[in-house]
């Protein structure tokens, strides 16, 4: 309990900044006063704060939980600490599907993106799926499946990118990095609706995912339908990572990181590694993307290209750190 | 052989491994409340049958009777209240204590959305007690020795809390003290009244534990009884191919196969 609040401390203090940081920064005691008194506030911090950085930031952490929550899933039911969303075919499914839509469709985009991204996704994992199919799926089966069905969409992405119209693939490349930008409440609502049920069905079915992250036997032993267990746990992580991807393209390395960040706190029981995860996922990408634009203003850095700048070394640093200290 | 019989039964059961046939028309029944151990060589099907009898498997012919009911028409919650099952050497998540294991035996007693009630809490803590595991239970499962390991999985099916309990070579890599010590907790838990039936592979251990036998050759049955009826002179050679002399066991009076020398 201790530890939960102080994650969601550390979540207030990154909410704060975010709305604070920016090309134009806002002091914080003006910040607190746009908050709370947004009536006598002056209308441009109002504006800054309501309109343009608290939806943004708020769209970064749900999507930041909704991928540490998919990656809790994905390394459970695949009984590999190294699985992450990816693997299920997601990003690589709604990059090309949204790059297609875009080189093909220009002019469409803004509204049909989100909705390719999501076909796309939902159309990559269950492809992934039915191919790893074999009166049943095993975790390896799907993993390497999933690794060459990636590598299959990633040749598709760049072949489409190398041949497609130089001003439609580079708008398509910032939405393929990531990037939170220009998202307002409209977006948030749709985000948290949709995620919002997925993630309390994680949590609920917390005891599952360790029964799924255990021998398929034990499992089984303790009258988990493991099949139809793992079936429904990874179209719940498929959903979630799905919708994520809809909201702000695909982030990466969040699913990977989040998780193990989380366990290190928590240990591997999901009644409390799902909230560490879902609040590690929001933490990291949440500063990522406050780090994003403010690292090299006025230029912003996508949060998912930053997230993975950060990240990388951070997490090589943690299983080396690990690694030595027994 | 009856169907209203309480326990476990195999009836002309057929099981294979993959395109292998492995188990070739055994029908047997597993006596309650008593330990019996399944022997045989390398490769006769000693843990598919297990597997069977734990529902894991599917049969190509017959069944495994539970109570006189087909397994398969057994959900396979009501299944895992009834029969717990401990697989060779079982894998579990890096870093899982041994209290979060043993809560996990609770499970086909929850619900999905149940808190953790007191008779959980109250089987956990028997389970721990039942293994000597009670101080380890905070540690991690991965900072524990071979004999500790096999304790905790041990209680996590104690605290299952079935009527039967089937164990796949439950003393595997453990040392002759560690092994013992399984052996006597499966033995205590049979005085409680529950069946437990396990697979082994040390004939003196199993002739000096078990109440019952079970002796596969090939796929098939070739014997069952008490230690004294099964393990004979003739059949252990028939069996296993190695001619053996059988002393009486000094400390128990079981019967002791000594592999005769070879000349």
């Amino acid at each position: 309990m201790k530890r939960l609040l102080t994650g969601l401390a550390c979540l207030a203090v990154a909410l704060f900044l975010a709305i604070a940081l920016g090309e134009q920064p806002i002091p914080p005691r003006a910040v607190m006063a746009a908050l709370l008194y947004p009536d006598e506030a002056p209308v441009q911090h109002v504006f800054i704060v309501h309109t343009l950085r608290l939806p943004r930031a708020v769209l970064a952490a749900l999507v930041g939980a909704a991928l540490g929550v998919a990656g809790t899933i994905t390394q459970a039911v695949m009984r590999n600490p190294l699985a992450e969303p990816g693997l299920l075919g997601i990003n690589g499914g709604a990059a090309l599907a949204a790059l297609a839509i875009m080189l093909w469709l220009p002019g469409t985009s803004a509204t049909l993106v989100p909705a390719a991204a999501l076909a796309g996704a939902l159309a990559a994992a269950t492809a992934i799926y039915a191919l790893s199919w074999r009166g049943g799926i095993g975790p390896q089966r799907v993993i390497l499946i999933g690794l060459g069905c990636g590598a299959f969409m990633g040749a598709g992405t760049s072949f489409l990118s190398a041949f497609g119209e130089v001003t439609a693939v580079q708008r398509a490349m910032l939405w393929l990095s990531g990037s939170f930008s220009g998202s307002g409440w409209r977006a948030v609502l749709g985000v948290a609706l949709t995620l919002a049920p997925l993630l309390a069905l994680a949590w609920i079915f917390a005891r599952v995912l360790d029964l799924l992250a255990m021998d398929e036997a034990v499992a089984r032993g303790l009258g988990l339908r493991v099949q139809a267990a793992r079936a429904a746990m990874v179209a719940i992580g498929a959903l979630l990572c799905g919708a994520s991807v809809a909201a702000a393209g695909p982030v990466g390395f969040i699913g990977l990181m989040a998780p193990h960040l989380a366990r290190r706190i928590t240990g591997p029981t999901h009644a409390a590694l799902i909230p560490a995860a879902a609040l590690a996922g929001a933490l990291l990408l949440l500063l990522a993307d406050v780090a994003g634009q403010n690292v090299i203003a006025p230029n912003a850095i996508p949060a998912g290209i930053m997230a993975a700048l950060m990240g990388a070394p951070f997490f090589a640093w943690l299983m080396w750190k690990g690694r030595h200290d027994g | 052989m009856t169907d209203d019989c309480e326990g476990l039964q195999a009836r002309q059961l057929m099981l294979s491994y993959g395109r292998r046939r492995v188990i070739e028309d055994v029908s047997l029944a597993v006596e309650p409340g008593r330990l019996t151990i399944i022997l045989g060589p390398n490769g006769c099907g000693k843990s598919t049958l297990l597997r069977a009898f734990a529902g894991q498997i599917r049969p190509d012919a017959g069944a495994v009777l539970l109570a006189g009911r087909p397994l398969r028409h057994t959900g396979a919650r009501a299944l895992a209240r009834q029969v717990g099952f401990l697989p060779q050497a079982p894998l579990a998540p890096e870093g899982i204590t041994v209290s979060a294991l043993v809560r996990l035996g609770r499970h086909p007693h929850r619900g999905p959305l149940s808190a953790w009630s007191a008779a959980d809490r109250v089987a956990c803590d028997r389970a721990l007690a039942a293994t000597g595991m009670s101080g380890l239970s905070a540690a991690p499962l991965d900072a524990l020795s071979g004999g500790q390991r096999q304790r905790a999985w041990i209680a996590m099916s104690l605290a299952q809390e079935t009527p039967t309990l089937l164990l796949d070579e439950p003393t595997t890599y453990l040392d002759l003290a560690h092994q013992i010590e399984v052996l006597e907790t499966l033995q205590a838990m049979t005085r409680q009244g529950r069946t437990v039936l396990a697979v082994l592979h040390d004939l003196h251990l199993a002739a000096r534990y078990a109440d019952r036998l079970i002796l596969l050759h090939e796929g098939r049955l070739k014997a069952e009884g008490t230690p004294a009826e099964v393990l004979t002179a003739a059949r252990v050679e028939d069996v296993f191919g190695l001619p053996v002399r059988i002393l009486d066991d000094p400390e128990t009076g079981r019967p002791l196969p000594i592999p005769r020398r070879r000349v």
